[in-house]
């Protein structure tokens, strides 16, 4: 049964929508049409089906949520399955009695789009074709404005559900209440178009491992997550749930509604990890409660913190990364395999990391770079979370790492007869060497490798974010400079889910920040609904979370 | 300078006859935009989003929803009347003329130095003559068919062509009939409506049993089995390694291989037994074996039903679990422990559908089916959603009948007559308040007066022709949209719910009173401290 492990990806808000997108684009990008299966094995994400015309269609395993006004020229149905318009004859009404109101703009589609649209872009969805590497240079960062704008996949019919009742960036009924969110998966009719298109996917699977779910944690979203969550604990008890709630970049905002972001995270980040099997919040903010921190730093990139677009597409290139441990087409791992030992202890929040690119210098070879290695090995991308090995006064339980995009020739260099005495040469593969070295330098960490020679896909529209000293293949040039005029093609990329005592501080700080709000000053919060109690009771069970990752209640 | 000003300067207000002149107008301004689709007569409306989704609708509650209102007032009245559609399913539009037009009238009141309070006394005395008029206008009705269908046609003819109104109507009312027992009230959740993109709309049918959107998805299992078993669970059968992962209950690989397999056979014991009643039931005579299980089956346990010929589908949505027992008798159970005869449902036939990437599975030819599913088709999605819609509303207009046990004359007619009791009942009021009854009285035939212009005939004449009429005959008279002229509703089987015109008289006047009394608008939100 190792053949279907399908899992279903939520996503839930417009930051959400961000990210996805971006993780689309970069599976899209790893299809292989070359007749050598790639190492991913893309039926569990994606879908395959016939539509009307029976043509045989493959399609993201999707279901994703936005408000009204949030597509732009995206189709609520796809164009997959359209059918042919029907006669106008036959239309059961006179005709002449038809009013067409079309809506007052039509969206005004980017460069990148139109180049799609004309078909010349079929290389840059076409995986390792070997045909000609698109050289057109897109600089998309001011056109673009909503996630559609840089999709590449195309939706299933089901994928898209929007919700009428709010209307996106709305000054007048913002969507912007934990709350709201909350009522609005109480709403019948949303309720059960949404269970219903879930029900859906996981029946045509035939041994799903569960379900991703991505949701913006700071706005209405996280509310309809939280219920959400509850609904699949619920119904499908057996399934894993990985949460990932994201925190969209703060932008220029009011302190109200800082603190409205902030109180909205914390309702949403205790409701989803008392349901789900484990949540991991990302975003690139280091502090990012209240007051924006300084924005996390990458050694080789070089990006706009305040462009959705940007850091969007590192978390994709993180979510991608991680994730392979489950969506190797080679592996028997399971989602469960990560999730299930992570939460032990009631630890159900972890905090994810990423090395973009993995710094590996031109020429050089891994055993050689792990060696030479300083400073810290990743990034990490959960705010108020720096797990750091090197510091042995933190504990890290565990950790699950992929290395990707590292082929088994670049894994050292010619054997040195003197250095015989270590242990990392006689590792036959990046999986075992990178496990040796997390060995040595963490104290009491139990470390999961898992290794893929598939790099990932950094074609457009993924940003261009990496520094001139990044080669096209992702390696760290040691002089010189990448042409500007050139797209980046690919580069490795480490990323880790780890449970680690920096969650602890995470939620405390969430906890603290939030107790620090009087909630009664905030009408629109019990305008929809909610209690002083019932918020009290929530910040309790938060930092009753937090305390789970307490050394001395080991026991 | 507003008294707001001095605590927040940069609330805006406007004041007195600024304000009220902000609410009027906005009301004109949405009665403007609908009142071209009332009637059966109405145009539609085609929604195109920037992408190219497409809506067609002329039905009121469906527009409110579409329409992107900004305007607070606007969308005070949007809100009433989507209220309107919740509580009963129809008369929205109206709900949105009746508001427009009591202000429009009232306006002319107020230009002339009238207190809106005084206005809105005599709303408020109108309003309850109105209802009374309405009660003596009722007619009592049985649950009979042909009543029914009356009813449900006139309330759909005014939301899709009247070809497919007359077939949506007679759908509606024959669900609601299978599915109603003596006085009960019926349940709506007990009539499942499925869709299928295929055909036409006018193929749209009842299914006495159930359609489910999914099917087998085993290649053995049979496409069509007669005189069935249903057999509804709510029990995995599906095997998952989790529970043996999530815990250290094994010391070496031996053990934990062991683990795997008493796992798979605990799920495989649940599948035998249902292989075993079945075997007990079943064999030997004609009768044949389904499955519809809440849970998951994964594929080996579908192999083994399969090997059965027992057809097992999975996933059923859970409120079907409910409509299964109601439809083909027995009952869903949650366990596999001590399954006898007396937990299945029968049914004289199941089969599946497939349609593109799609299955649907019928069960059809139960006995005593109390839950029935309305099977919608239609070539497009957006034809799909609307005759949806249509039929929603169908079904609760029949509801509706059945709860009130009468029905209102239709066309018109309810207004034309409401107007000449209150124009008679004014004499008798003494002071201003019955400019307030004037008023109201003169809103109420913006009903048959839009009937008219969206028919293409002149709405003076017509209102003057039908009041003419309804003096000389005494009878409740309505219009005729084909012909221009005056008919009897009662013999054109041209009927309203009593329910959804008392709810559009009481709710109209309590929100044009409302608005009329508004002497300030302000704004000092959280959303102007952005500056």
């Amino acid at each position: 049964m190792a053949a279907s492990r399908e899992i279903l990806t939520l996503q839930l808000g417009h930051y959400s929508n961000f990210v996805g997108s971006h993780w689309w684009n970069i599976q899209e990008a790893g299809f292989s049409y070359s007749g050598k299966p790639s190492d991913v094995d893309h039926d569990i994400l994606f879908r395959e089906g016939i539509n009307f015309k029976n043509e045989v269609t493959f399609t993201p395993r999707l279901l994703l949520v936005d408000l009204k006004g949030s597509l732009q020229h995206l189709r609520i149905e796809g164009e997959l399955y359209d059918v042919p318009a029907p006669d106008v004859n036959e239309a059961p009404w006179p005709a002449e009695k038809v009013q067409v109101e079309v809506a007052p703009e039509q969206p005004e589609k980017n460069e990148f789009l139109r180049d799609i649209e004309a078909g010349s872009s079929s290389s840059a969805a076409g995986g390792d074709t070997g045909g000609p590497v698109p050289t057109k240079v897109y600089n998309l960062e001011n056109d673009i404005k909503t996630w559609s704008d840089f999709l590449v996949s195309r939706f299933h019919p089901r994928t898209v559900l929007v919700s009428n009742e709010y209307q996106h960036n709305s000054s007048e009924q913002p969507f912007d209440i934990y709350n709201y969110g909350v009522s609005l998966f109480k709403n019948p009719d949303f309720e059960e178009d949404l269970t219903d298109r879930i029900r859906n996917y996981i029946e045509e699977c035939n041994n799903a491992q569960g379900f991703h779910l991505l949701f913006d944690g700071t706005d209405g979203f996280g509310g309809v997550a939280s219920s959400l969550a509850e609904h699949l604990a619920d119904e499908y008890h057996n399934k894993s749930v990985l949460a990932l709630p994201l925190i969209s970049p703060i932008g220029d905002i009011t302190p109200i509604q800082e603190c409205v972001r902030t109180m909205n995270f914390a309702l949403c980040m205790q409701k989803v990890a008392e349901s789900v099997s484990l949540s991991v919040p990302l975003g690139l903010d280091s502090l990012n409660w209240r007051a924006a921190g300084p924005p996390r730093v990458f050694p080789h990139l070089d990006y706009n913190s305040n462009l959705p677009y940007h850091t969007s597409a590192i978390l994709a290139a993180a979510i991608d990364t991680f994730s392979l441990r489950y969506r190797l087409r080679s592996g028997t791992e399971r989602l469960s395999d990560l999730v299930d030992p992570m939460r032990r202890h009631g630890r159900s929040v972890a905090c994810c990391s990423v090395g973009l690119p993995f710094g590996i210098r031109e020429g050089d070879n891994l055993l050689n770079t792990l060696e030479k290695w300083e400073g810290p090995f990743w990034t990490s991308i959960t705010p108020h979370c720096n797990p750091d090995m090197e510091d042995i006064n933190q504990r890290i339980w565990m950790q699950s790492v992929v290395l990707r995009g590292i082929p088994q020739s670049r894994l050292r260099g010619v054997l040195s007869p003197e250095s015989n005495a270590n242990p990392e040469l006689s590792c036959n593969s990046a999986t075992e060497l990178l496990q040796a070295y997390l060995t040595f330098t963490t104290n009491g960490t139990y470390s999961h490798v898992t290794s893929c020679e598939a790099p990932c896909k950094v074609k457009p529209p993924f940003p261009r974010i990496f520094k001139e000293s990044v080669a096209l293949n992702g390696d760290i040039l040691s002089h010189g400079s990448r042409s500007n005029l050139l797209n980046m093609n690919e580069t490795p990329v480490v990323s880790s889910i780890t449970s680690c005592d920096s969650v602890k501080d995470m939620l405390r700080s969430l906890h603290t920040e939030t107790a620090r709000l009087n909630i009664r000053r905030f009408p629109a919060y019990a305008k929809a609904g909610l209690e002083v109690d019932e918020f009290e009771e929530n910040m309790e069970s938060l930092y009753a979370l937090s305390e789970n990752y307490e050394e001395k209640y080991e026991l | 300078m507003a008294a707001i000003s001095l605590l927040n300067p940069k609330a805006e207000f406007a004041r007195a006859a600024q304000a009220l002149a902000v609410n009027i107008s906005a009301a004109k301004g949405i009665h403007d935009v609908m009142k071209t689709n009332l009637g059966p007569k109405g145009t539609m409306k085609m929604l195109v989003s920037g992408a190219g989704d497409i809506k067609i609708t002329k039905d009121g509650n469906v527009l409110l929803h579409e329409m992107q209102i900004q305007h607070p007032t606007a969308s005070l009245i949007a809100r009433a009347s989507t209220a309107q559609d919740d509580m009963t399913g129809d008369g929205t539009t109206s709900t949105v003329l009746l508001i427009g037009e009591l202000l429009k009238q009232a306006d002319l009141f107020i230009a002339e130095g009238l207190h809106p309070r005084i206005l809105t006394e005599g709303f408020e005395q109108a309003r309850k003559k109105a209802v009374e008029v309405l009660d003596s206008m009722k007619i009592p009705t049985e649950a009979k068919r042909e009543s029914l269908i009356d009813v449900a046609k006139t309330s759909l003819a005014t939301k899709v062509h009247p070809k497919l109104a007359a077939v949506l109507a007679g759908v509606c009312v024959d669900a609601i009939l299978a599915i109603r027992q003596d006085k009960k009230p019926v349940d709506l959740h007990m009539i499942e409506m499925m869709e299928m993109q295929h055909k036409t709309e006018m193929e749209t049918t009842l299914i006495k049993g159930l359609v489910m959107d999914h099917g087998a998805r085993h290649p053995d299992m049979p496409k069509r089995v007669e005189n069935a078993y249903i057999l509804t669970c709510n029990v995995s059968m599906e095997y998952e390694k989790s529970e043996v992962n999530s815990g250290f209950f094994y010391k070496s690989a031996e053990e934990r291989e062991k683990l795997v397999l008493a796992e798979r056979e605990f799920i495989e014991n649940r599948v035998k037994k249902i292989i075993e009643l079945k075997k007990k039931l079943c064999d030997g005579t004609d009768k044949t074996f389904v499955v519809i299980n809440q849970k998951g089956i994964d594929p080996m346990s579908l192999d083994m039903l399969a090997k059965e010929g027992i057809i097992g589908l999975r996933r059923a949505k859970r409120r079907n679990m409910e409509r299964l027992a109601l439809a083909c008798g027995g009952m869903a159970v949650n366990s596999v422990d001590d399954l006898d005869e007396s937990c299945l449902g029968y049914a004289g036939l199941v089969y599946e559908h497939v349609l593109g990437e799609n299955k649907y599975t019928f069960v059809e030819e139960c006995k005593f089916p109390q839950s029935v599913t309305i099977l919608t088709k239609a070539p497009n999605k957006h034809t799909l959603v609307q005759v949806k819609d249509a039929i929603r509303d169908g079904l609760r207009a029949v509801n509706n009948t059945l709860l009130d046990e009468c029905v209102v004359p239709g066309a018109g007619a309810t207004e034309i007559a409401t107007h000449r009791e209150l124009m008679k009942y004014k004499e008798t009021v003494k002071g201003k308040a019955r400019l307030g009854i004037q008023a109201f009285a003169e809103a109420l035939l913006v009903i048959p007066k839009t009937l008219a212009v969206n028919s293409g005939f002149d709405s003076q004449d017509t209102i003057v022709k039908l009041q003419e009429e309804a003096i000389a005959t005494g009878e409740a008279v309505g219009l005729d949209i084909n012909s221009g002229e005056v008919l009897k509703p009662a013999e054109a089987g041209i009927y309203d719910n009593f329910i959804v015109k008392k709810q559009i008289i009481n709710s109209c006047t309590v929100i044009a009173s409302n608005l009329l009394l508004v002497d300030e608008i302000m704004r000092a939100g959280m959303s102007s401290l952005k500056g």
